[in-house]
Formats: structure tokens, C-alpha cells, sequence
């Protein structure tokens, strides 16, 4: 008997989905894997879910809009501040009209501008302010590399100082001095006041306590009610001032006059009490709600930065050049 | 029959695959991914143009090199040259208030002859109106030391506080030592009728004539008192 031969015959194959997987991914396994770029969404675009668009008003509740009333109210400073520490008060003499008069003594310490805040990265201008000194084996790794990129040393307190737009934003490494401030100008000072620990409501909201007597028995400084009863829900309101910690918390003392400053010793003398006490850290700034201080305009950016790229080698004010 | 070899060859061959398809193992069928051992590690593209660089970590870019950590020198420190800016700021308005030194001589507390609690004393303004008095407290505080007098004018008794070293006040005398050293610093007992020493005019006038024979001059240099002190020194006149 002769073997069977079997007839072949071509057929074509089923629909995709009924065939295994592993026959429709054999033609894509020959192919070398190669790594691809770019993600593209499945999603279709999202349609805009503001009322906005061409012809139709600005958004208020944007940072673009926030940020045109900021200029428009005219309450950011052409200029950067400085920082100081308060080694206290004293008074000086008017020799003229003999009026005496109450002094802070604030004295900057080793002020460099290490860092800029842009619109463009970070939503606003700002200047970053350095100032003091501090070990470099007591800073972590990331911050002292911020430090070596920019070109500046380690330093001991950092503030950041909002200006307007980009006039205002001093040229990084440079120094700032006590006659940064012009004499006779106006300046607000932030600093954070004494701390006073855990307080009854006398001292801390001013409440008047009870009576000593009349009978009044252990309870001469309590705050006494905190609320209604039935008819306001029974309960005591958010906010109810109370007795708590008080004191600690950063203050601003607005319009206070330049007196005196000195570079050599970094000595800026201003008239009247900024809180905090001696020894703590003082930011100062142009007053906000006086005209702005006719003040001769500052180094050119451009020459200083070129200075320093020279002497440190390394990419300065260059968008990479990050933390 | 020979029909229907096509048909049977074909059904043949779509059974065989659906079979194929249920023998194989189960993980590979899953829809799920299971570990399979570890992953591949892929190089980059030996050449990736620079359009894609934006995507990469920055530290994975080809033209990010490990920067070294430098540790630049601090500008030079303002409080080493001045320790103390509050003295300083003292010393100077002591340098223009009181160029001499001697009204501070006056008020030194280690001078055996300068003025202490107890001391009549007598006080001149720029305003010409003078004021004495028996210093009650005497507080020391470089240029913010301030002298408190008490004397009585028109029988009522009045208190002045004065600045030393105000640009307000043209001169300071002793017109009297105490007689006997106080074993106080304060001596705010001279309130009490019982202590008070009521008016001081007549030591402070015969000071004053004394004052005149030894300098040759007339005894007006300082006015007679008349009636309370007005004006006086910003910083407080009491008046009792």
C-alpha cells in the first residue's frame, strides 16, 4: 500500500482575533527593539473650560492677572533690601532743634545676592539675598553646590526680596552695603518679634479680665465667656481668640527713617523699634508706602557677571544651572 | 468526497490553532505582566540629536558633566570691624554733644568731685530759664544720663528730669555738696514733708555771688527763678 500523500492546500487564515497572540506578535519580534521619544496622549484634547479666548476679557483669578494689579497698585520695590542683625537701641541727638531721638542699631553682615527669582522660571522677580557665613561642613551637599554655581560663599541666613520687574534684580555675587540705603529715606523692616511663650487672653488679645473682687473668686484674668449658648449653636466659633502662645511670629514695621549708615562697619541706624531681639535677623526694604527713594542705580549686570565667570570657570546665569 | 477535503483541511487547520493556542503555558496567554526576571538595560543611541536632550534628566544629558563643588570666599566682615556698634554710635554723640568732656567729667561716677545724689545743682537752657534743685537720682547712661532735681517754687513742690547732655542745656554746676554722703542712690524720701528741704533758692543765690567775686562778674549769670519752668528739656518736667 502505498503512503498517503496529503494534499496541501492554502487556506486563508482566520480573522486576527481568533488567532493566538503569539502568531500576530512573531512578525514584531524580528525587529530589534530600539528606544522611541516623545509620549503622544491617547486622550483627545481636553476642550477649555474657561470663559476665556480672543475677544473676550482677561481672567481675574490668574497669576498673570494678580500679578498686573501688583504693578498696577505700585507695591513692589524697584530695588532689592538687605539684610541686617539688631544689636540694638539707642538714641542720638538732633543738635539743631535738641529733639531727641530713638534709634535701632542694625549692622549688615557679609550681604551677597546669591540667587534670582524670574518670571520666566518662577512665576515672579525676586532677589535672593545672602548674608553672614557659615562652615561648609555644615551645609548639606545640594545647597552648597547652589553656592559654588552661583559663584558666592556658603552663607548663614537666605531671604528672597521681591522686585517689580527685572530692572531691580542686582547682578548675582555682588555685595550690598550699608549705603545701600540712602539717608533720610524710608524703609520697612520684617523681622520676627519676641516670643512671649504661653499667655492668658489679658496679655495676648487684651481682654480685661474680671474683677478683683465683688465676688470674684480664681478667675481675675480669665477670659471668661467664649460663646453663646442655644441660640448660637451651642458650640465655640473658629477663630475665638483665646490664651495660647503668643510672640515668635515675623513682624513689619512700616516708615521708619533712615539716620545714619556706614559702609566700613555696615551700621544702618533707623529711627524708632524693630521688633525681635538683639542679635536676630532684619530684613530691610524701601518703604512701600512712601515714594521710592531716588537712589543712584546699581552696577551694571552684565560686567560683573562676565568678572565672575572668569574667576570661577562655571556657567552663571545660564537657565541649567540648577541646584 | 472530494469535496469536501477543502472544507475539512480548513477546519482542520483553524482547530489546530485554537488548540495550539489553549496548550500554551498560562502566564503567556495573561493579560497581566509577571515578573520576568530582571529587566534589560538599554543604552542610549549613540547619537541622539540634541531635539530630544529637553527630555532626558538633566543628569542623563550628553553634555552634562559632574561639576566639582567650590567653596568661594565670603566678602569681608562688617562686625569684625565694629564689635559694638551701639558704643560706637554712643561714643560718637558723646564726641559732639560734649567735645570737652568735662560736663561728662562732672557726671562721672568715679570722680570724688563730680555730682551725686544729694548735690544741689544748678542747670542753665539755651532758653535762658534756669532750674536747680537737690538731685534726687542721678542715672548713668553715657550720653542718655539724666539728673533728676526737685526744688520748691512758689512753696509747691517741683520736679525737673534733665537730660545732661542735651544740645538744650547750656551748663551744669554744683552750687552745693551734700554735707554728709546719702546711704542711698535714690533718694525719693525727699518727697515726704518730713524730709522735703523745701526751696533751694537761697544756697543756689549765694553760690551764685560767690561765683561773681571769684570770676570778677556779675552774680545775673544765671537768672533768679521766677515761677514754674517752661519749655525746659524734652524728656519729662514733673511738677508736684
Amino acid at each position: 500500500m502505498p503512503p498517503k500523500t496529503t494534499v496541501l492546500v492554502a487556506v486563508p487564515l482566520p480573522p486576527s482575533f481568533l488567532l493566538p497572540r503569539s502568531c500576530l506578535q512573531s512578525s514584531k519580534r524580528a525587529v530589534q527593539q530600539t528606544r522611541s521619544f516623545g509620549i503622544k496622549s491617547l486622550d483627545s484634547p481636553r476642550v477649555n473650560p474657561y470663559n476665556n479666548g480672543p475677544g473676550l476679557p482677561g481672567l481675574l483669578s490668574t497669576p498673570k492677572a494678580a500679578y498686573e494689579r501688583k504693578i498696577r497698585s505700585d507695591t513692589l520695590p524697584l530695588r532689592t533690601g538687605a539684610l541686617a542683625i539688631k544689636r540694638g537701641m539707642t538714641a542720638i541727638y538732633d543738635t539743631e532743634s535738641g529733639e531727641r531721638i530713638p534709634c535701632t542699631v542694625l549692622q549688615l553682615e557679609r550681604n551677597q545676592v546669591v540667587h534670582h527669582k524670574t518670571m520666566k522660571e518662577h512665576g515672579y522677580y525676586a532677589v535672593c539675598v545672602g548674608a553672614g557665613t557659615k562652615h561648609p561642613k555644615n551645609i548639606n551637599k545640594p545647597e552648597l553646590g547652589h553656592f559654588s554655581v552661583q559663584g558666592v560663599g556658603p552663607k548663614r541666613y537666605l531671604q528672597e526680596f521681591r522686585v517689580r520687574d527685572e530692572q531691580g534684580l542686582l547682578a548675582v555675587g555682588e555685595s550690598i552695603h550699608a549705603t545701600w540705603f540712602m539717608e533720610g529715606q524710608y524703609v520697612d523692616t520684617r523681622s520676627d518679634c519676641k516670643g512671649k511663650g504661653f499667655q492668658g487672653v489679658m496679655k495676648r488679645w487684651g481682654f480685661g479680665g474680671q474683677p478683683r473682687s465683688h465676688g470674684h473668686s480664681l478667675s481675675h484674668r480669665s477670659a471668661g465667656g467664649t460663646g453663646n449658648g442655644q441660640g448660637g449653636g451651642s458650640r465655640v466659633y473658629p477663630g475665638k481668640k483665646m490664651a495660647g502662645n503668643t510672640g515668635g511670629q515675623r513682624n513689619t514695621v512700616q516708615n521708619l527713617k533712615i539716620l545714619q549708615t556706614d559702609e566700613e562697619k555696615g551700621i544702618v541706624l533707623v529711627n524708632g523699634a524693630v521688633s525681635g531681639p538683639k542679635g536676630c535677623l532684619v530684613m530691610i526694604q524701601d518703604a512701600l508706602k512712601k515714594p521710592w527713594p531716588n537712589v543712584p542705580p546699581p552696577p551694571k549686570p552684565v560686567e560683573k557677571n562676565a568678572e565672575l565667570r572668569e574667576a570661577i570657570g562655571a556657567k552663571i546665569g545660564t537657565s541649567q544651572n540648577g541646584l | 468526497m472530494a469535496q469536501a477535503l477543502p472544507f475539512r483541511s480548513a477546519t482542520c487547520c483553524c482547530r489546530r490553532a485554537v488548540k495550539f493556542a489553549w496548550s500554551l503555558p498560562a502566564q503567556k496567554r495573561s493579560m497581566l505582566s509577571l515578573h520576568a526576571g530582571p529587566v534589560e538595560r538599554l543604552d542610549f543611541p549613540p547619537q541622539l540629536p540634541e531635539q530630544y536632550w529637553s527630555q532626558l534628566p538633566k543628569r542623563m544629558r550628553p553634555d552634562q558633566v559632574k561639576r566639582e563643588i567650590k567653596i568661594h570666599e565670603n566678602p569681608p566682615s562688617e562686625w569684625k570691624t565694629c564689635k559694638e556698634p551701639v558704643k560706637l554710635i554712643d561714643q560718637q554723640q558723646m564726641a559732639i554733644l560734649d567735645p570737652t568732656g568735662a560736663r561728662a567729667r562732672l557726671f562721672d561716677p568715679k570722680n570724688p568731685d563730680g555730682a551725686k545724689a544729694g548735690d544741689i545743682i544748678l542747670a542753665t537752657f539755651k532758653t535762658g530759664e534756669p532750674f536747680s534743685g537737690v538731685a534726687m537720682s542721678i542715672k548713668w547712661r553715657g550720653p542718655h544720663t539724666s539728673v533728676l532735681l526737685r526744688n520748691q517754687l512758689t512753696r509747691v513742690g517741683t520736679e525737673m528730669d534733665i537730660k545732661v547732655f542735651s544740645p538744650l542745656v547750656q551748663s551744669m554746676e554744683v552750687a552745693q555738696k551734700a554735707a554728709k554722703r546719702p546711704r542711698r542712690a535714690r533718694l525719693y524720701f525727699l518727697r515726704k514733708p518730713k524730709h522735703d528741704m523745701g526751696s533751694v533758692q537761697k544756697i543756689v543765690d549765694g553760690y551764685l555771688r560767690q561765683r561773681a567775686i571769684l570770676t570778677g562778674g556779675s552774680p545775673g549769670g544765671a537768672k533768679r527763678q521766677q515761677g514754674g519752668v517752661r519749655g525746659g528739656v524734652r524728656g519729662g518736667t514733673r511738677r508736684r
